[in-house]
């Protein structure tokens, strides 16, 4: 049972780091500033909330289960979440309204 | 107006479906040597009515890699509250409205219930 | 479990570096501002490995404010690139 635990918890520990590293090659990879914005809610709404489930179920092996600790899991995913998507919605608000560099290929553009 | 929980829990479920999805088709494009991103801000006029539904959509195009919010304008004299979104894979304009009007569906049968949710959804916004 | 710990680890440092290369290469505000969400993420997630390691009792709390608070760097940085206008 705690073998089958431990591989649960490195699967997600390890399945969201990857997210974290794919949304930061995709932010090496595009063009502009609003897609390299876009591309990090992979790295916020999957891979920070597999992390943080991991290491709760290698909390629960370690130190026993109560509801207290369950209720901060909660918490801590559903902050990475919304917490993330509105920073993100006033990031990219800022960043157009700054007049960043926009990527030539953008078309169409509705907000021109 | 607290939606029922039930119907958050079937709405949560697929957004983390959507979210998995999207994160996989932009690692798997950035990994492979050929880059097929090309932006696209497009706007969309909403069904939603209150604040609660407009931000939660706001939110949720967010959420998911390969959107995001990039402003909303709120609703003056008779066009629809709007909101813009920049796509990483907007080639094709109609796919990237369609798949918003579906996330739109399900955040209404959600907020309103199954009946006058596919109601709103029912025509052009207005 | 320190294998899966150090892995982890390894991952995300890599991924704080090629930010770090992304911010060298091009200089523009928005991806400066982008790059430093993605850093800040990193660094939970590393701090919480390595508190995994060390069997800490803090870690869900650390990761419930670390989600909380995160959101105040973000807005900060969302004002300076529009020079405090709204």
């Amino acid at each position: 049972m705690t073998l089958l635990l431990t591989i649960l918890t490195g699967v997600l520990c390890i399945g969201g780091a990857i997210f974290v590293l794919l949304s930061a090659i995709a932010m090496l990879r595009s063009r502009d500033g609003l897609s390299r914005i876009n591309v990090l809610s992979s790295a916020t709404g999957m891979g920070l909330p597999w992390i943080a489930t991991g290491v709760y179920i290698q909390h629960v092996v370690v130190h026993g289960f109560d509801v207290i600790t369950l209720i901060k899991l909660l918490v801590a995913i559903a902050g990475f979440i919304i917490m993330s998507s509105v920073a993100s919605n006033a990031l990219g608000r800022a960043a157009y309204r700054s007049g960043a560099p926009l990527d030539p290929a953008t078309d169409p553009n509705e907000l021109a | 107006m607290i939606p029922n929980p039930l119907r958050v829990g079937v709405y949560a479920g697929w957004l983390a479906g959507e979210v998995i999805r999207g994160a996989l088709r932009i690692g798997v494009d950035v990994i492979t040597p050929n880059l097929r991103m090309s932006p696209a801000i497009v706007a969309l006029p909403l069904h939603c009515e209150t604040d609660l539904e407009i931000s939660t959509m706001a939110s949720s195009i967010t959420i998911t890699p390969g959107t995001i919010t990039l402003g909303i304008a709120p609703r003056t004299g008779d066009s629809p509250p709007t909101l813009y979104v920049h796509a990483l894979y907007g080639e094709d304009r109609d796919s990237v409205i369609e798949d918003l009007r579906d996330m739109e569906r399900r955040l209404l049968v959600m907020t309103r219930g199954r009946r006058s949710g596919e109601q709103a959804m029912e025509g052009e916004p207005s | 479990m320190t294998v899966i710990v150090w892995t982890t680890v390894v991952i995300l440092l890599l991924a704080a570096v090629l930010g770090l290369v992304r911010v060298m290469l091009s200089r523009d505000d928005a991806s400066v501002a982008a790059v430093s969400d993605l850093v800040y993420f990193c660094a939970v997630g590393i701090f919480l490995m390595v508190g995994l390691n060390a069997e800490s009792i803090v870690l869900l709390d650390v990761a419930s404010l670390a989600a909380l608070v995160g959101i105040l760097a973000t807005v900060s940085l969302a004002r300076i690139l529009t020079r405090g206008r709204r």
